[in-house]
C-alpha cells in the first residue's frame, strides 16, 4: 500500500527527490533528476512501487555520497557500506568537518552564543586566577639559587608561634653560631620623607646589611651596588632606587645616577637602579629605595623589640629541616642565656618562597579550586546543551549513516564542533 | 602523454557508452550497466564516474534539446572519444595477453 503524501503516482518519493535535487552536483541536477524519475517509472512497472521506492532512496543517497566523496565511482555501490564500517579508523577528521561544524554552529546562534559565553566566563576566570597563582605560588623567585634562601624569624610560643621580627643582638648571635647557614643578611623597614621640588613625599625604603644583595644575586640595572665602606658610620647617605620608582618619579632617566636627593633633610646620593625583578615585598609592600644599614654599638646590645627580617642561605647539602633543628638548639641556648627576654622564644626557619606566599597559598588554592569547579560546571552545562541538540539531530545522523559514514566520520562532526566552541570562547575570554 | 588508466567500473561504463552510441544518456547507461554487470547500480554513481571519464577526456557530453518527454527536461548525452577507445583497447590487450599466458601455461 502506498503511503499517502510520500509520492505522486509514477514519481519517486518526495524526500528522495528533494535529497537528489538539493545535494547533487549542480551541473547534473536537471538531467540526473529526469533520469532518476525515468528509472523510477520503469522500476515501478517491473518491480512494484515498494521496491522502486527503496531503490529510489538508495539512488538518492548514493548520489549525495558521490557528490561529497572524492573517491566515489569505481568503489561506489548502492546502499549503505555495511562492510566498510568495521575497516574504518575510529576517527577520520577532515578540514571539511570544521567548515561544516562552523556552519552548523552559525546556523544556531542562540545555542552557540550561550555555549561561548559560558565557556568564555569559565576560561576567563580560570586564566585570571591561574595567572595570579602562577605568579605567586609556582613561578620561582627571581634570585640566584632561590631554593636555598631561607627566612629566619623569632617565634614566640606565648603567641601561638606567631612570627615576630628579630632583634639586632639575636641576629648577631645567630650569624655567629649557626653552622648550617651562611650569608646572613638583615632587612629593616624604613621610610624617608623626600623633598621633591619643595613638596615632601613619603618613600618606602629598606635598610639592608652588607651581604643582602650578594645573597640574592641581584645586579644593578644602572650604577652600582653599595660599597663596603658605605655600611660604615657616616657613609650611609646613599640610596638604590627600585625600577618602579626610577620610572615613576625620575622618568627612567639614567642620568639620575649620582644625583643628590634630600631624604629626611639629609643629602643622599643615588648609587644605582635595581632591575624590575628585584622586588622582595618582605614588608607587604614594594620597596622603593634601599639604603645601607650600619650596626652601631647600641644596636648590638638590643635584644628585645626590633623589626628586622633575617635572610640566609642554606649551606650546600643542608635542608630546611636540618637548619631548623640546629636553630632549635640555638634558640634553647639563647633562651637559657637570656631567660628574662627569651623564655618560650624559638627560631623559625622557612624557605623564602614559602615565607613570602605561605599565608596567601590556602586562599589562592581555594580560589583556584572554586573557579576550576565553575569551569567544570560550565562544561557540564554545555555538554547537556550539545546532547540535547544531538537528540534533535538524529535524523541528520541517520542520513549520514545511510550515506555510508562510519562511526569515525559520525564522531568527527560533533568533535569538530566541540573543538571550535572552546577556541571561540578562548578568543572571547582574551 | 595522456594516461590510459581505467578502473573496473570506469571500463564498464565506458564500454556501455561505446555500445549505446547515440543513445548514451544517464538512465540508458545505468540500465545497460545493471543489465551487463547484473548488479544494482545507482544513477549517482553512474554520473560521478561519467564526470571523471569526462575529466580524463575519454568521453564528452552535451545537452539535448528539450522535448515533450520527461516533462520537457533535457537529457545529457555522452559520446566516447578516440582517447577513450584507445584506453578500452589497451585494457583489452592487457587482459587478452594475460589470458593467453594463462592458457599457455595450462596447456
Amino acid at each position: 500500500m502506498k503511503a499517502p503524501g510520500t509520492s505522486s503516482a509514477g514519481r519517486p518519493p518526495r524526500l528522495a527527490r528533494w535529497i537528489l535535487r538539493t545535494l547533487s552536483a549542480p551541473r547534473h541536477r536537471e538531467t540526473l533528476e529526469a533520469d532518476f524519475e525515468e528509472l523510477f517509472t520503469e522500476r515501478e512497472s517491473i518491480l512494484g512501487w515498494r521496491a522502486a521506492r527503496w531503490r529510489a532512496f538508495c539512488d538518492a543517497l548514493s548520489a549525495v555520497r558521490t557528490r561529497f566523496s572524492s573517491v566515489a565511482g569505481d568503489h561506489a555501490q548502492v546502499g549503505p557500506r555495511v562492510g566498510a564500517v568495521s575497516r574504518e579508523p575510529f576517527l577520520r577528521m577532515r578540514a571539511g568537518d570544521f567548515q561544516v561544524a562552523a556552519r552548523g554552529l552559525r546556523a544556531n546562534p542562540g545555542l552557540t552564543m550561550v555555549c561561548i559565553l559560558t565557556l568564555a566566563l569559565g576560561i576567563g576566570m580560570n586564566t585570571a586566577i591561574f595567572s595570579a597563582v602562577y605568579g605567586l605560588l609556582l613561578r620561582p623567585l627571581p634570585f640566584r639559587e632561590a631554593d636555598s634562601i631561607v627566612s629566619l624569624s623569632r617565634s614566640d610560643r606565648r603567641y601561638a608561634d606567631a612570627y615576630t621580627n628579630v632583634a639586632p643582638a639575636d641576629f648577631l648571635d645567630w650569624q655567629e653560631r649557626a653552622q648550617s647557614l651562611s650569608q646572613f643578611s638583615v632587612v629593616e623597614p624604613w621610610s624617608f620623607e623626600m623633598l621633591n621640588e619643595g613638596e615632601p613625599t613619603y618613600v618606602r625604603a629598606s635598610r639592608v646589611s652588607a651581604s643582602f644583595f650578594s645573597l640574592l644575586g641581584v645586579q644593578p640595572l644602572h650604577g652600582r651596588l653599595f660599597l663596603p665602606e658605605e655600611y660604615q658610620l657616616g657613609n650611609t647617605d646613599v640610596v638604590l632606587l627600585s625600577h618602579a620608582v626610577w620610572r615613576r618619579r625620575f622618568g627612567a632617566d639614567p642620568a639620575v645616577i649620582g644625583r643628590t636627593l634630600i631624604l629626611e633633610n639629609r643629602a643622599h646620593q643615588v648609587a644605582g637602579v635595581l632591575p624590575p625583578a628585584a622586588r622582595l615585598r618582605l614588608f607587604a609592600q614594594d620597596e622603593e629605595m634601599w639604603t645601607p644599614l650600619y650596626f652601631h654599638d647600641a644596636l648590638r646590645q638590643q635584644r628585645a623589640g626590633g623589626s628586622w627580617r633575617v635572610l640566609a642561605r642554606l649551606k650546600p647539602g643542608v635542608t630546611v629541616a636540618a637548619a631548623q633543628a640546629e636553630m632549635d638548639t640555638l634558640a634553647a641556648q639563647i633562651s637559657a642565656e637570656h631567660p628574662r627576654t627569651h623564655r618560650d622564644v624559638g627560631i623559625s626557619v622557612v624557605a623564602l618562597h614559602d615565607f613570602l606566599v605561605g599565608r596567601a597559598r590556602p586562599a589562592l588554592l581555594l580560589l583556584l579550586a572554586a573557579v576550576t569547579l565553575v569551569l567544570f560546571i560550565a562544561c557540564g552545562n554545555i555538554a547537556n546543551l550539545l546532547l540535547a541538540r544531538g537528540n534533535e539531530r538524529q535524523r541528520e545522523w541517520s542520513i549520514r549513516a545511510a550515506l555510508g559514514a562510519g562511526r569515525g566520520r559520525l564522531a568527527a562532526l560533533p568533535l569538530a564542533e566541540s573543538m571550535l566552541l572552546p577556541c571561540w570562547a578562548g578568543l572571547r575570554a582574551c | 602523454m595522456e594516461s590510459l588508466k581505467l578502473g573496473g567500473f570506469e571500463e564498464l561504463l565506458l564500454l556501455c557508452v561505446y555500445s549505446l552510441q547515440d543513445e548514451a544518456y544517464g538512465a540508458a547507461i545505468q540500465r545497460r550497466v545493471e543489465r551487463e554487470s547484473r548488479r544494482p547500480t545507482s544513477i549517482g554513481a553512474v554520473y560521478a564516474t561519467l564526470d571523471r571519464l569526462e575529466r580524463k577526456r575519454f568521453i564528452d557530453s552535451w545537452l539535448s534539446e528539450p522535448s515533450g518527454l520527461r516533462g520537457g527536461r533535457r537529457r545529457r548525452y555522452f559520446r566516447i572519444r578516440p582517447l577513450g577507445v584507445r584506453a578500452l583497447k589497451a585494457v583489452r590487450r592487457t587482459r587478452e595477453a594475460v589470458w593467453a599466458a594463462i592458457e599457455r601455461e595450462q596447456a
